[in-house]
């Protein structure tokens, strides 16, 4: 993944419980510990990157950690209203209308707009930042649950399409143009070293490209590598079995193996699938870590991760 | 009476793998089941074999069952469709929803529209009696929580002082507000999407009458005594940063978890033996060196395994008294029928 950092936006995706946040949070110290700027954001007001990198409670604001790297979580509400400030000048009037029920009523009715406008806050926080903003080189997104974060994804096409003229179609238009430029953007699918996550990346794989951006690397991640010699067993087997008290021990062993055996099978099948889908398209696996230190987890990760892109 | 399970919980769970083996365990004791998936993703076809497009009920064999399985994957578009033809006052205002812009955007394209449908579904399948039990296979959690409030939205959208207002803005601060509003989205997006949306909702308005119902029936389907709420956790799963979000969601909407099933429980590593026991035991086996690291990392990650069970059961545990039951780790056994009939058996509910 050695050109991961000269995209302007990664859009890490993945289902929950894949370790999606941690991986983006993790790739935004990366990022930052190789001297960028970066950001990571999270949407719809979830609460997963501050706790991750040690900070408490979620804010539309940003707020650096390490020096170079901002966080933000941002809602659609704060984003409407930011958009309407920004490119309407229409601060107090937006803040009085969207008090009314009706377009509450309307918001809701037109749930692609509420993507759209967060979206189009993340490229405006490239694209053209506030005097007050930092000069992002890259920002990092954690797009919720595959399915759902490739309609996401896909609403600034449909909405272009749909409004034809307007700033509204500019703005639509401008994000999914950006979005499919495979300079600055790019897509890092988060899976698990197990079959259906597997499949549901190679789907995602298979629809990527189009309308969408581009896939940049796949992330298997909690990975188990127990590394037992490939020659061997039945001596070891034999020899604990000989003595008192290791059968534990030779469970836990039988166990590993079949499970390194079948994660290793599956992400060969990641390897010969995803080429033929998508061509050469790396992938980093990362090892399971103490789930009981979160931070550290991240902390490790971004390491490796720095290995693999620079 | 028809009982309702709704499986919920983050994805890659084993959630959708937990819904099958419920609807086989119940259907194998000689129930009528059928087993509703709303995920785009459609994993449930996968784990049953069944061909993907099956819009309605489709029966699923089942050897040596009681009583009988049926599965069903939610198809937005034509369920939509549908919902316009059964509901629209004539034909012609049919049509011309169907081919509104706005419309197709809307019940194709974009976030959102899938929680709607998902109600439908969920209602119709109830209200027919035909079932003993219904299970209905959530996405993930952000998604869940749509779909618990799907039938308030569905009110509120469709609310017709809402919605003559938007359409037809009248006089007085509340009218003056809509103008406003109607003008914002006129700026925004430009006069030819809001003739198309003010189009829609004028259409729509006579459809209003039938998400009202709907809306109602979903709400009492959600909140009746025969809806149960199940919460799959994949018991060494590091994020779950929504977990407490889901469980004061339920709380919030007076809604109470069931049970909570933990997947792919792991078996707790051996006691630690003593210093060089092990290369001792090994000693004259080559690379002994290498077995024993092998074996002290395998530990290693059968600790990390089963301290995250043991996080995951004390977090629940913690927020909600409710009943528990363990799947298994068996990671072979999602593939077939029969895996999941084995599954099944741990699933006495």
């Amino acid at each position: 993944m050695s050109t991961l950092f000269s995209r302007r936006l990664v859009v890490v995706s993945g289902k929950g419980g894949v370790g999606r946040s941690t991986v983006t949070a993790a790739l935004g110290l990366a990022a930052a510990r190789s001297g960028r700027r970066a950001c990571v954001v999270e949407l719809a007001g979830l609460c997963a990157l501050p706790p991750l990198l040690g900070l408490s409670g979620r804010t539309y604001a940003p707020r650096t950690v390490a020096g170079r790297l901002d966080v933000r979580s941002l809602t659609p509400v704060e984003s409407v209203q930011d958009f309407g400030e920004r490119k309407l000048g229409l601060g107090g009037i937006v803040r009085a209308v969207l008090g009314a029920r009706v377009t509450g009523a309307f918001l809701e009715a037109v749930p692609g707009f509420q993507d759209l406008v967060q979206l189009g806050k993340v490229e405006n926080l490239i694209s053209e930042p506030l005097s007050s903003d930092p000069r992002y080189d890259i920002v990092f997104l954690d797009a919720p649950a595959t399915g759902h974060g490739l309609t996401l994804l896909a609403s600034a096409q449909a909405m272009a399409e749909m409004t034809r003229v307007g700033p509204f179609h500019d703005l639509a238009s401008r994000i999914a143009d950006f979005l499919t430029d495979p300079a600055s953007t790019t897509v890092v699918p988060v899976t698990l070293p197990e079959e259906l996550p597997v499949q549901e990346t190679l789907e995602l794989a298979a629809q990527l490209g189009d309308a969408l951006p581009t896939l940049g690397g796949v992330i298997v991640n909690q990975v188990e590598r127990p590394h037992f010699p490939s020659q061997g067993w039945p001596a070891v087997e034999a020899a604990l079995t000989a003595e008192p008290g290791w059968a534990p021990w030779l469970q836990l062993a039988r166990r590993a193996r079949a499970r390194a055996e079948d994660q290793h099978t599956v992400v060969q099948h990641l390897h010969h699938a995803l080429s033929a889908i998508a061509g050469e398209v790396p992938i980093v696996t990362l090892p399971r870590l103490d789930p009981a230190d979160p931070r550290g987890t991240v902390d490790r990760i971004a390491s490796t991760l720095a290995g693999e892109t620079s | 009476m028809t009982d309702v399970l709704i499986c919920c919980g983050l994805g890659g769970t084993g959630k959708t793998t937990t819904a099958a083996a419920l609807a086989i365990a119940r259907a194998m004791a000689g129930q009528r089941v059928v087993v509703l998936t709303i995920d785009p993703a459609r994993r449930l076809a996968d784990a049953l074999h069944l061909p993907l497009a099956s819009a309605t009920p489709t029966p699923v064999p089942l050897e040596g069952a009681a009583g009988s399985l049926h599965a069903q994957m939610l198809d937005r578009k034509r369920t939509w469709d549908a919902v316009v033809r059964r509901c629209a006052p004539d034909d012609a205002t049919a049509e011309r929803l169907l081919a509104n812009r706005y419309y197709r955007a809307v019940s194709t394209r974009l976030t959102g529209s899938h929680e709607y449908m998902a109600i439908e579904a969920l209602a119709e399948l109830v209200k027919s009696g035909a079932w003993d039990t219904v299970i209905l296979d959530t996405p993930p959690t952000q998604h869940l929580l749509d779909f618990l409030d799907a039938p308030d939205r569905i009110a509120r959208v469709f609310d017709r002082s809402v919605l003559s207002a938007l359409v037809e803005p009248g006089s007085g601060l509340f009218g003056a507000a809509t103008r406003r509003a109607v003008g914002l989205v006129e700026r925004v997006a430009g006069a030819s999407v809001m003739a198309d949306i003010q189009e829609f909702f004028r259409l729509f308005g006579g459809l209003s009458h039938h998400f009202r119902e709907q809306g109602r029936a979903a709400r009492a389907v959600l909140s009746s005594e025969r809806t149960r709420y199940l919460l799959v956790v994949n018991a060494r799963a590091p994020e779950r940063a929504d977990l407490d979000g889901f469980l004061q969601a339920l709380h919030d909407r007076d809604l109470h978890l069931s049970t909570v099933i933990f997947t792919r429980v792991c078996p707790e590593p051996p006691a630690p033996r003593a210093g060089d026991a092990l290369a001792q035991a090994l000693s004259g086996i080559p690379d002994a060196d290498q077995w024993v690291a092998a074996f002290a990392t395998a530990r290693q990650q059968a600790a990390f395994a089963a301290e995250g069970d043991r996080l995951a059961a004390a977090r629940v545990a913690g927020r909600a008294r409710v009943a528990f039951a363990m799947l298994p780790d068996a990671p072979e056994s999602v593939k077939d029928l029969r895996g999941l009939q084995a599954l099944a058996a741990h699933l006495a509910l």
